[in-house]
């Protein structure tokens, strides 16, 4: 076998799913108590841990917004995250991890309602454990349970998933190996209960009579990300609040 | 009460039914929440709307008359909060010069801030009357617990 097949003929991925299917997602939210707010984030193979700090005092003076709170987001790989070990200074500030916290920043700053944070900064800090592909929507999806858990002032949940086509044929969530194949890698993050999109990222183009059924199914993935981060986040809170009754 | 906890962007009320609150924001006619915790609806006839008289959104009756009741949504968390301007701060008074008072801002209204915000107090804003003759020594000492309130210096400007 030459050229790998990454859908066998009986329409199965090489991780055994189907063409429309997610990877199994595992959160928990409140993993860090130094943070005001910080959640796990398991996608398959992923996995990541995302903090959040703030409503706070600006650092840098001279940079606070009279009207609104400003946004700022750190993303980082761990060196051990990766089958290549990298060196730690190549972990930070390289162009693939500013591209991402760019993102995740801009996602953010349209979905927090930042007027009611005048003269203030939020921190969203995103530490890789492993990774296997779909970084983008992992650090989207992991920040948008951390803000929560801070009580932060969302419009919305922001739910990210990345999509592709490989062999002419739709593909939701990619892993790392699918990732690599070549094909475009399509990231939408919307808005699910209000109904905006936040951003669609393309790397390489997606042909134009197939981009209409990638969207759609990188809508139903956000979709259905957003139904479990939802009865996950309401789970979270149940417990809590039957922990308190008992004490 | 554990079923329904409400999370950020789900769809409260119409517009029309109650007033939009702490916790929640309007957004095509319709109230969504933007914190993740617990519905409340606060009687609008009430005169001081404590939280004791926050009542359940199970027993409480919508109210069909002009003045409509507000809804918010409460979370689990103590929510962080952040001085804003004019909001009254209780501050403690760290270092002393000649013309201001730097402070440490603890609590803002009754809540108290999980981490201080720097502040400070300038000369001209100690007292209201006879503001040339105030001197920052006779007025604060480091370590003071000062009541004040945050004043928008780009209006004095």
């Amino acid at each position: 076998m030459s050229k790998l097949s990454y859908i066998s003929p009986e329409g199965l991925r090489i991780d055994g799913r189907r063409a429309n299917e997610l990877r199994r997602i595992n959160i928990q939210m409140g993993v860090s108590n130094r943070a005001d707010g910080s959640a796990y984030y398991e996608q398959g193979n992923t996995k990541i841990i995302a903090a959040v700090y703030g409503p706070r005092e600006i650092s840098v003076s001279g940079q606070s917004i009279f009207d609104r709170a400003i946004v700022k987001c750190e993303f980082a790989t761990s060196s051990f995250s990766t089958t290549e070990r990298k060196p730690q200074q190549k972990t930070k500030g390289d162009r693939a991890t500013t591209e991402i916290s760019n993102l995740v920043k801009q996602a953010f700053e349209s979905t927090i309602q930042t007027h009611l944070y005048p003269r203030s900064q939020i921190n969203i800090y995103i530490q890789v454990l492993q990774s296997d592909g779909g970084l983008k929507a992992a650090a989207i999806n992991a920040s948008t349970l951390a803000l929560i858990d801070a009580g932060i002032s969302m419009k919305d949940f922001v739910c990210a998933v990345s999509t592709s086509c490989i062999d002419g044929v739709a593909v939701l969530d990619l892993n790392h190996i699918e990732e690599r194949s070549g094909g475009p890698d399509c990231l939408l993050s919307i808005q699910p209960q209000i109904g905006g999109v936040i951003s669609l990222n393309m790397d390489s183009k997606v042909p134009q009579d197939l981009f209409e059924s990638v969207l759609e199914l990188g809508e139903k993935g956000c979709k259905k990300i957003f139904s479990i981060l939802s009865d996950q986040v309401k789970k979270y809170s149940t417990d809590l609040i039957s922990n308190q009754l008992k004490i | 009460m554990t079923s329904n906890v409400i999370t950020p962007g789900q769809r409260l009320a119409k517009d029309s039914e109650y007033i939009s609150s702490e916790g929640t924001y309007t957004h095509k006619g319709y109230i969504y929440s933007s914190v993740l915790g617990f519905q409340h609806i606060i009687k609008k006839n009430l005169n001081k709307p404590t939280s004791e008289e926050i009542n359940n959104s199970n027993n409480s009756n919508v109210n069909n008359s002009d003045d409509r009741d507000f809804i918010v949504v409460l979370k689990e968390k103590e929510p962080s909060v952040v001085p804003e301007i004019g909001s009254i701060v209780t501050v403690q008074v760290l270092r002393i010069n000649p013309k201001l008072a730097s402070v440490a801002i603890l609590c803002v209204g009754t809540k108290a801030l999980k981490e201080t915000f720097n502040g400070i107090i300038r000369i001209q804003d100690v007292r209201a009357t006879e503001i040339d003759k105030v001197e920052i020594y006779k007025s604060f000492r480091p370590g003071d617990i000062v009541l004040a309130q945050i004043v928008n210096i780009s209006n004095i400007l």
